[in-house]
């Protein structure tokens, strides 16, 4: 053998920081099992069992602890690179805790594919169930459950920030890759304030709720909004999520409580920065923007449309049509998911729309999901621009948005995410359909497209058995195991998941 | 800009002159009886020894905004005369209006050349107005064509139909300006120089405008550079409609950010497809303010070939202003010379309110308040009390007299004076 030998392949070496990526991962999960102290309050009022609870509490500050410190580097440590696969793996990680109590507890969604799911689908905001008997699980439970929304909603990446300060030259990145919508918006100089100011309008706006409802409750206790049920549906209107301790969902209540909550979904559909400077004095804030517009056009004109053919296939009057159809295109429009109605019976036009409300979202920086009002604007515009172009080829047309010219990239963005978002949608809804068909589950295809769309959108109900007052638990594991993908890269806006899948993104 | 400025007042001022450039300054210390240093503006030490501390007024004309700003606070720490700053910022000089920079007073040339593209528009045939007594008294000049509306070619000015509220200051034929008396004969291609109300104006234009010329709606712009993408602001403002043309990409993806009511083509305006498939020929007026004379030139006749009524340029080399309008642009407007004009307006008796130049300066129109001692007042006009000046307008407190023979001055009027350039002065301190 000669000596020289032909070298040995060069490995590429990793650009990526695993282990402070690590370590940011192991801090938040410390902390992040915390929250489970809340259920515990819940446990011990209504006599429920500790152990679901303090298992994971106990384990999850142990665990994350020596995940910080194994890993040997210092969260403050992420830069922008480390910031995909580290809002990627917070939310497997934030997941893993929230599946640890339905598996401990041992109901009907014990098994690890169902358990995560359910997690995935609280943090994710999604609100979709596999739990098949809600009425068979503990007050702490359901309460766990939507308080994982509420946690997921404005984020856990930006409550980190918030809470720990925890925003070294990644910072922005983090809450970029985390935040909805295209672009993260600073309030203020530091990042730290602005994560503090999110979730003080957040907070604020929650007790504002949680305690109307709970009045509507007291002025009429047969309707069952008792302070429990104001603080969950709170959690889960706020943060658009959708569960509901009912099994009835918001039929459960009367007219009060679910315009009451229609307007609070409006309202979380809406970008928070706007709701800051409303706060602050500037009440034309939220009038005078653009997308918020848009989106109280689209939310106006979809819920016509159901409206009409409500009242055309439907014996409910003028209000009673109007009002439901108007719930319902809030409630999936803002992916939020709750049913005032079992939506899933409507007449087909009414459905073919609210399944189109699906896609479209609420407004960037709000805390829903889909695709989202800003980009089918710029899309929208973009397109209109190539039509002009085409009788005058070279005429200049910026895409505006509030009165602000767009850059180029942003455009490019925009419909990017956009043909991304549907492909993945589809790819989705095939491997459901192919993965029932395997199964011998019997599955139409609207079905299965309406199972990927309400997973990727992150707003909870299908339709058939899946229906609103259903749940996903007869389906095949695998198509869970898809769908709780479909919510995590749904939540995630695809990009930070799918750079993790690039060579580029480890090697260069 | 400073040459212009040096050229207009060197024959009645003192004039320092202060220049980075030494070579540029022996070009002008040779060319003009001024005094030359070399230095730069923003230098305390520079200003000290151009003997700011001792001047009556200080201009800040370089190219650059900041460097003029600080000129100006340095002469403003030095010295108590006046203070002129030239910009091209509309942020500026909305700043300066709102009083927050310490300047007498602030001239943009870009603002400055809008507003007369905007008043050679707004009064089609008219080849220049400017505006007196706050918009309550115009000067504007005419040609006279025999295919005017009403031809007055071969008529005393004795028999014209003049209206009430004007007066006809005077009679540019070829190089002679004549302050006209009843028996002068108009002949074709004279400039009759009016000075009258805003609606006097506008009757003289429809009179004397050729019979086919209508209102401005829809102008073409080419070349969106500073120059002209204020015009295009200023003339989207009036609710123009506005077409930009420039070929650099860049700009013109500027033109179109700046400007959310213009439509912008990124094009050669030489194109002559490009002018053809949208429709350059149907606009009213073209407007070329690109950055070489030449090609405004041709884009203006490529455009008026094309049907377009009024083709304007705005010129980078004042010589070229004569030759543009003689082969066929209606206006050819001159930065530096609009510049230097409000400029000069400044230079004059504190007590001059308003100013315009004609005929490359050698005629005078200035809004002068009359001193209460002046030997003119209660003299009447018939008796023609000012030796080679003529009174268009009299402006006596919120009213504005357009005085006929037996009308005369009074003491706190002040009067809108045609005179020529070299009996200013001596008007000045007749008044």
């Amino acid at each position: 053998m000669s000596a020289a030998a032909v070298a040995p392949p060069r490995h590429g070496r990793l650009r990526v920081d695993l282990r402070a990526t690590l370590s940011l991962v192991g801090l938040i999960v410390k902390w992040l099992s915390l929250a489970l102290l809340a259920p515990v309050v819940v446990a011990l009022i209504y006599g429920d069992s500790l152990r679901p609870f303090l298992i994971p509490l106990v384990v999850g500050i142990v665990a994350g602890f020596a995940v910080e410190r194994l890993a040997g580097r210092r969260a403050n440590d992420v830069g922008v690179r480390e910031a995909f696969a580290g809002v990627a793996l917070t939310w497997l990680a934030a997941a893993l805790i929230g599946a640890a109590p339905y598996m401990l507890d041992g109901g009907d969604i014990s098994a690890f594919v169902d358990a995560y799911f359910e997690a995935m689908s609280g943090f994710t905001t999604t609100g979709a169930s596999v739990m098949a008997d809600i009425t068979s699980h503990s007050e702490a439970i359901l309460f766990w459950r939507s308080l994982t929304q509420w946690l997921g909603g404005m984020g856990i990446i930006v409550l980190a920030i918030a809470v720990l300060n925890q925003s070294g030259p990644g910072g922005k990145a983090l809450l970029q890759q985390e935040a909805p919508g295209p672009e993260a918006e600073k309030l203020t100089p530091r990042l730290r304030d602005t994560a503090i100011r999110l979730w003080l309008v957040y907070v604020g706006l929650s007790v504002a709720l949680a305690a109307a409802l709970w009045i509507v409750g007291l002025m009429d206790p047969d309707q069952g909004m008792n302070l429990y049920n104001a603080i969950a549906h709170t959690f889960t209107t706020m943060s658009t999520g959708g569960f509901s301790p009912e099994p009835g969902s918001m039929e459960a209540f009367g007219w009060v409580a679910q315009l009451l909550v229609a307007v609070f979904m409006v309202i979380a559909g809406a970008n928070f920065a706007l709701w800051y400077r409303t706060v602050h004095g500037d009440l034309r804030a939220a009038p005078r923007d653009g997308e918020f517009r848009g989106y109280i056009a689209i939310l106006v004109v979809l819920s016509a449309l159901v409206g009409i053919a409500l009242l055309a296939t439907t014996e409910a009057g003028v209000l009673g049509a109007f009002g439901q159809a108007a719930f319902q295109v809030i409630s999936l429009m803002t992916t939020t998911g709750f049913a005032s109605q079992d939506f899933a019976v409507w007449t087909a036009f009414a459905l073919l729309i609210l399944f189109a409300a699906m896609f479209i979202g609420g407004c960037a920086g709000s805390t829903s999901g889909a695709i989202k009002v800003i980009r089918i604007r710029l899309a929208l515009g973009s397109a209109r621009r190539d039509v002009e172009t085409a009788v005058h080829p070279e005429a200049v047309l910026p895409v505006r948005q509030n009165g602000r010219p767009v850059r180029e990239a942003a455009l490019q963005g925009a419909t990017a995410f956009i043909g991304l978002y549907l492909v993945t949608f589809a790819v989705g809804a095939a491997l459901i359909l192919l993965i029932t068909a395997l199964h011998g589950f019997e599955l139409g295809a609207f079905d299965a497209m309406v199972a990927a769309a309400t997973t990727i959108g992150n707003v909870g109900p299908g339709v058939g058995e899946a229906g609103p007052m259903g749940s996903f638990a007869a389906y095949p594991w695998e198509a869970k195991a898809v769908m709780t993908f479909l919510m995590w890269i749904g939540r995630l806006e695809l990009i930070p998941i799918l750079v993790l899948a690039t060579r580029a993104y480890w090697l260069r | 800009m400073g040459t212009s400025v040096v050229a207009a007042l060197h024959a009645q001022h003192d004039v320092t002159v202060l220049d980075v450039d030494a070579e540029h300054l022996n070009t002008i210390g040779a060319r003009y009886d001024v005094l030359t240093v070399a230095g730069n503006g923003t230098s305390r030490a520079a200003m000290q020894s151009a003997n700011v501390a001792a001047q009556d007024l200080v201009i800040a004309a370089t190219d650059r905004d900041e460097i003029n700003i600080v000129a100006a606070l340095q002469a403003r720490a030095l010295c108590q005369g006046r203070i002129l700053v030239r910009t091209s910022s509309a942020e500026y000089l909305s700043a300066w209006r709102a009083g927050e920079l310490p300047v007498d007073v602030m001239i943009s040339a870009e603002n400055e050349i809008a507003q007369a593209v905007s008043r050679a528009l707004g009064m089609p045939g008219a080849l220049q107005t400017d505006m007196f007594a706050d918009g309550r008294a115009e000067m504007v000049e005419f040609e006279v064509h025999a295919d005017a509306a009403e031809n007055i070619v071969g008529r005393r000015i004795a028999e014209l139909r003049i209206p009430d509220e004007s007066v006809i200051a005077s009679l540019i034929r070829a190089d002679r300006v004549l302050i006209p008396g009843g028996n002068d004969v108009v002949e074709e291609g004279d400039r009759i120089v009016l000075i009258a109300s805003p609606a006097a104006s506008r009757e003289w234009a429809l009179r004397l405008a050729r019979r086919d010329v209508q209102d401005i709606q829809e102008v073409v712009l080419v070349g969106g550079g500073a120059t002209g993408r204020t015009i295009a602001r200023t003339l989207c403002g009036q609710g123009l409609r506005v077409r930009i043309i420039d070929a650099n990409e860049v700009v013109a993806r500027l033109c179109a950010e700046e400007i959310a009511g213009a439509d912008v083509f990124c094009a050669d305006a030489t194109d002559t497809g490009f002018l053809q498939r949208e429709n350059v020929g149907r606009a009213d007026a073209v407007i070329c303010c690109t950055e070489r004379d030449e090609r405004d030139l041709l884009i203006s006749l490529l455009a008026k070939s094309l049907g377009v009524r009024i083709a304007v340029a705005v010129v980078g080399d004042p010589d070229y202003v004569p030759i543009f309008e003689r082969v066929g642009v209606d206006f050819a407007l001159n930065q530096r010379l609009v510049v230097a004009e409000e400029i000069v307006r400044f230079t004059h008796d504190p007590r001059t309110r308003g100013f315009a130049m004609l005929e490359n300066d050698r005629v005078e129109v200035l809004e002068l308040e009359i001193r209460p001692t002046s030997e003119v007042i209660g003299r009447p006009f018939r008796d023609r009390p000012l030796e080679g000046a003529i009174v268009g307008a009299i402006v006596r407190g919120p009213q504005v007299l357009f005085p006929r023979g037996d009308d005369a001055l009074q003491a706190g009027d002040s009067a809108i004076i045609l005179a020529e350039a070299h009996r200013v002065q001596g008007l000045e301190l007749a008044l």
